[in-house]
């Protein structure tokens, strides 16, 4: 028998969402919160970086945001100001010595705007907004963005070595970005602000995730391209945690398409490749369902609303009162029905898909009617999956081997083994799978890599990717 | 032989040996030195594994020297796939107790999966081991991988043959130019085939031309070029693909003569084929500029000097383009392409026109050794710091290669992100690998392909340079505005950077850096930076 319940929204929020230093949902499946849309990479090198190291060095990154914001002629940056400034004069003297004039001045505080804020990371000083791409502790900042804890879950992922490579990393000053920005490096205690908290144990998916991140970081390229590759890995394995969330071991089953442009035709395999990922957010939302039931205000949830101006939800029921599966859905209907623009609840695939995209592992970029969203995968990040999975020195990896472990351990399929793919893909639910355009779609990315330079194409119509090709 | 045989070439079915009778493989047999090598190895009692992609010719081969009396004495297995392997090595090695050599023909995975299992305990595991350490490594830039003379089995690895020369091309037109494959009761007069059959023998240059048109196309692709493909090229330039009912249909409307000939049905957008891709994009003579052989077939529609090698017939020169209808302009420049493709094989002139085309086919990478490193190093500087701003940039970032780094975590492409530069990679420690064959292999396998890589000695990190890099650093290093660096280029730099980082000791205070906006962009500053006798850094000019 079907019964219709109100509950209290504000209060299901808090249980999903957190708050009041109680863990949300969420946050207790995935080990990271998920309530913002705003969140890049060089957000969640930052916190990786200070969880490693044990913190963000005591200057806050005040000199680095004022050094390059001297065009922002309204606050206090100009090279005068800077030269008085009680705090901070000290090192900015020493920095640019006067007698290097205005102009090379201005020239050499533009170079550093361009290395440490390419990605619009930074803003003003004592804002807790100053993520620099930085390549060294010195030039980290204090970051509002840390309290989501998503460098955290990949600091734990990481295990001893991995964490022990990032540490070196950031405590070296001889790779080309930390060469030139040397003399802006002012070396203070660093402060922890924001502690190792409990976690949920890490699963398979975890465990695989952080021994090929760890791999990656063993080949030998540039610091700043290794952690390049680490941030576009590290914002995929997020996305792929997310959407794992509900399956077995926390791996996903997606179908990830090329970064391609195809003329003249639909895309190959793109139903299948949404319905994947739809599947993924399902499950995960079954998983969060689970969740509820344990968290400590899931009792109350089922509660009678406190007051009569209590925003409610709707909740319809079968037999069992508390379904906790009528209560998500009821509170994705309940956001989406919203007219207002509020948003009182982020979903963690929202979190993913906004990150994702930001990283190229989501698509299309852009937001459009009826272009549902798929797992997708730039040339780019195939080659690092191929750094991830190949490590270096080692003889190259065939195809279709490579794209079989990346499936069993990450959960990206690419139909590279077409019938196992297929047979991964049934098994997640995803219905009326077309081979021949899987076959499509997986040879645009061996041509990808090829044209990277990542892979190549062997007699017997095989091909290899990875190690002494690279 | 018959017209379905010939148009079978083009469609993939008459290539395969397997399918194919004795009568039509000993037609289409192109003599190569192969003929010569296979036999003298069974000769000196050495077991032979052929292997390469399908299209090869890897068991057209065998089965010709084994049809013509010149492996005798071998066991020959022509499919590796053919059986279960536990039947293969018991062939092998019954082979080999008896003291006769083993031709084998396989497939690159299962011959693999073969020299596994023979590797672990098998009588066979000395030649296992020896076609093992053959595997991959019988074309190779690095000299100390090449595997010695070969003691008791010999791999021939059909994919790093280069098939793509003139002569061999053209022994191949040569073995279909025949009025046998026409259907029969038909001359060469009567249809499009016939024609160009009738071109080929009546005209042994247009043969060679198009013989060297094929050849360049090929050599400048990168994929591997198998038999198949060239059948596959040749047939569709004689026949276009069209079927004998077509070729009749020819004959009664009059579709004969300008537009059919062989340049046409290659440059069609029809055809079907790597070889067929490739020469559209890099070897159809109407896309190359002449503007002066343009002027003449737009007045007279034939070279101004120069006869034609073949009966044409009469060319009228193509309508002038000015105030024309959309349509006829285009049947007008149709027409253009077409006896500019008609010059090309079948006039004196076109001579000179195939000759253009295919001139400086290696480019670049013909040059010496050293001059090839100076053009790299200038290019590959060039893809970052336009020739512009060079003008004002310190001597130091165009000494050696600039190690250009980009930086930024955002999927951006690299021509989108600032790049920093504090190093160079001394020309001094940069050499050239070129690709080599096993001596033994000597000219058997065509001529090496067009290609090097630039070597950092002390990274051991390497460059591959095919055509199409060359021509891109040629193009950087002569041209302003944005170019992408390709993916290769940025990991060899990251490479020699990630090396300097861990076998460099710095010396602050000597440091010089660069910093670039994007690459091709403005240079935004190039200073150094000083140590401080207290400790800590600043920055100097």
């Amino acid at each position: 028998m079907a019964r219709e319940l109100t509950i209290d929204a504000t209060r299901l929020h808090r249980a999903l969402q957190g708050g009041d230093g109680l863990p949300g949902v969420f946050e207790q499946a995935l080990g990271f919160r998920v309530s913002t849309k705003a969140i890049k990479g060089v957000h969640l090198m930052n916190d990786l970086a200070q969880c490693v190291l044990g913190g963000a060095p005591e200057h806050r990154g005040d000199l680095l945001c004022r050094v390059i914001r001297e065009a922002h002629t309204r606050e206090p940056n100009s090279d005068r100001d800077l030269r008085q400034d009680d705090a901070l004069g000290v090192h900015y003297r020493r920095a640019y010595p006067e007698q290097l004039g205005r102009q090379q001045v201005t020239q050499l505080r533009e170079a550093a705007r361009l290395l440490l804020n390419a990605d619009s990371g930074m803003y003003k000083p004592g804002d807790n907004m100053a993520s620099s791409l930085a390549t060294h502790r010195d030039l980290l900042g204090w970051e509002g963005f840390r309290r989501f804890r998503v460098g955290r879950y990949v600091q734990r992922v990481l295990g001893h070595a991995g964490r022990e490579r990032v540490r070196e990393m950031f405590e070296s000053a001889d790779d080309p970005v930390s060469r030139a920005m040397k003399p802006l490096m002012v070396t203070t205690p660093l402060i922890e602000r924001y502690p190792d908290e409990p976690a949920p144990p890490l699963t398979a998916f975890d465990d695989a995730l952080g021994r090929r991140l760890t791999i990656l970081l063993s080949h030998p390229l540039t610091k700043p391209n290794l952690l390049r590759g680490l941030s576009l890995a590290g914002n995929l394995g997020v996305v792929l945690k997310i959407l794992g969330a509900g399956r077995p071991g926390g791996h996903p089953v997606l179908l990830a398409l090329p970064d391609h442009t195809w003329v003249g035709v639909r895309k190959p395999a793109r139903e299948e490749a949404v319905q994947s990922f739809q599947l993924g957010i399902d499950a995960a939302d079954r998983a969060f369902a689970r969740h509820l039931a344990r968290h400590p205000l899931g009792d109350s949830l089922w509660a009678p609303p406190a007051d009569d101006d209590t925003p409610t939800i709707t909740v319809t029921t079968c037999e069992d009162e508390r379904d906790n599966d009528a209560l998500m859905k009821a509170a994705r209907a309940f956001e989406f029905s919203k007219k207002d623009g509020t948003k009182d609840l982020y979903w963690p695939d929202e979190f993913a898909i906004a990150l994702g995209k930001r990283a190229g592992c989501v698509g299309p970029r852009r937001d459009q009617a009826g272009w549902s969203k798929h797992l997708m995968l730039t040339p780019e990040l195939v080659e690092l999956l191929v750094l991830m999975f190949v490590p270096p020195g080692a003889r190259p990896l065939p195809w279709r081997a490579l794209w079989e472990t990346v499936r069993d351990e990450l959960g990206i399929v690419i139909g590279a083994n077409s019938h196992a793919d297929d047979e991964a893909l049934k098994g997640a639910g995803v219905l009326h799978i077309d081979l021949g355009q899987l076959a499509r779609s997986s040879d645009v990315f061996l041509a990808q890599a090829i044209c990277r330079g990542v892979a190549r194409r062997l007699p017997d119509s095989g091909a290899e990717a990875g190690g002494e090709l690279l | 032989m018959s017209y379905g045989i010939l148009r079978g070439l083009y469609l993939g079915e008459a290539s395969n040996a397997d399918l194919a009778s004795a009568d039509v493989r000993a037609r289409l047999h192109v003599t190569t030195p192969l003929d010569e090598l296979i036999p003298s190895l069974v000769q000196r009692r050495l077991d032979v594994v052929l292997t390469g992609n399908p299209g090869d010719g890897k068991s057209h081969l065998v089965r010709n020297l084994a049809e013509t009396g010149r492996l005798a004495g071998a066991t020959i297995e022509l499919d590796l796939s053919a059986h279960p392997d536990e039947e293969i090595i018991a062939a092998w090695e019954a082979a080999a107790r008896a003291g006769h050599p083993f031709v084998l023909c396989a497939n690159q995975g299962p011959l693999i999966t073969l020299l596994e299992t023979l590797a672990s305990g098998s009588s066979l595991h000395g030649r296992a081991a020896e076609l093992g350490g053959q595997l991959g490594r019988l074309l190779t830039p690095r000299p100390e991988h090449l595997p010695p003379a070969p003691r008791a089995a010999a791999l021939i690895d059909l994919a790093d043959r280069n098939l793509c020369s003139e002569v061999l091309v053209s022994e191949a037109i040569a073995r279909v130019a025949d009025v046998s494959f026409l259907p029969p009761g038909f001359s060469g007069a009567d249809t499009s085939a016939g024609q160009n059959i009738s071109l080929f023998t009546e005209a042994p240059e247009a043969r060679a031309r198009l013989a060297r048109l094929i050849a360049f196309a090929g050599n400048r692709q990168r994929d591997h070029v198998t038999f198949r493909h060239l059948w596959q090229c040749i047939a569709y330039a004689i026949t276009a693909g069209k079927a004998q009912a077509s070729q009749f249909q020819d004959l009664y409307v009059g579709r004969i003569g300008l537009g059919s000939f062989p340049l046409d049905n290659l440059a069609s957008p029809r055809g079907q084929g790597l070889l067929i891709g490739a020469f559209n994009r890099h070897a159809d003579p109407a896309r190359h500029a002449d503007p002066a052989l343009d002027e003449d077939l737009w007045t007279i529609a034939q070279p101004r000097t120069g006869r034609w090698l073949y009966d044409v017939g009469a060319l009228t020169a193509p309508a002038r383009l000015w105030g024309e209808t959309q349509d006829s302009q285009r049947a007008a420049l149709q027409q253009l392409a077409s006896i500019k493709r008609l010059v090309a094989l079948a006039h004196e002139a076109g001579e000179d026109q195939v000759t253009r085309i295919v001139q400086d086919a290696e480019g670049p990478l013909a040059h010496t050794d050293r001059a090839l490193i100076d053009e790299v190093v200038t290019g590959l500087n060039a893809l970052y710091l336009s020739p512009r701003e060079q003008g004002a940039a310190p001597a130091w970032l165009t000494d050696g290669i600039a190690l250009w780094i980009g930086h930024s975590y955002r999927d951006v492409p690299a021509s989108a992100r600032p790049h920093v530069a504090v190093d160079t990679a001394a020309r001094a420690e940069l050499t050239l690998l070129r690709p080599r064959r096993a001596p033994w292999l000597a000219d058997a396998m065509g001529p090496v392909p067009a290609e090097a890589w630039l070597l950092h000695e002390p990274s051991g990190a390497t460059l591959r340079l095919d055509r199409e890099l060359a021509a891109l650093l040629q193009r950087a290093a002569q041209t302003e505005g944005p170019l992408e660096p390709p993916e290769p280029v940025q990991r060899f730099l990251s490479r020699l950077a990630g090396y300097h980082e861990h076998a460099r000791a710095f010396t602050l205070g000597e440091d010089k850096f660069a910093v670039l906006d994007r690459p091709r962009g403005e240079l935004v500053v190039a200073a150094a930076v000083g140590a401080l006798a207290a400790g800590g850094a600043r920055y100097g000019a």
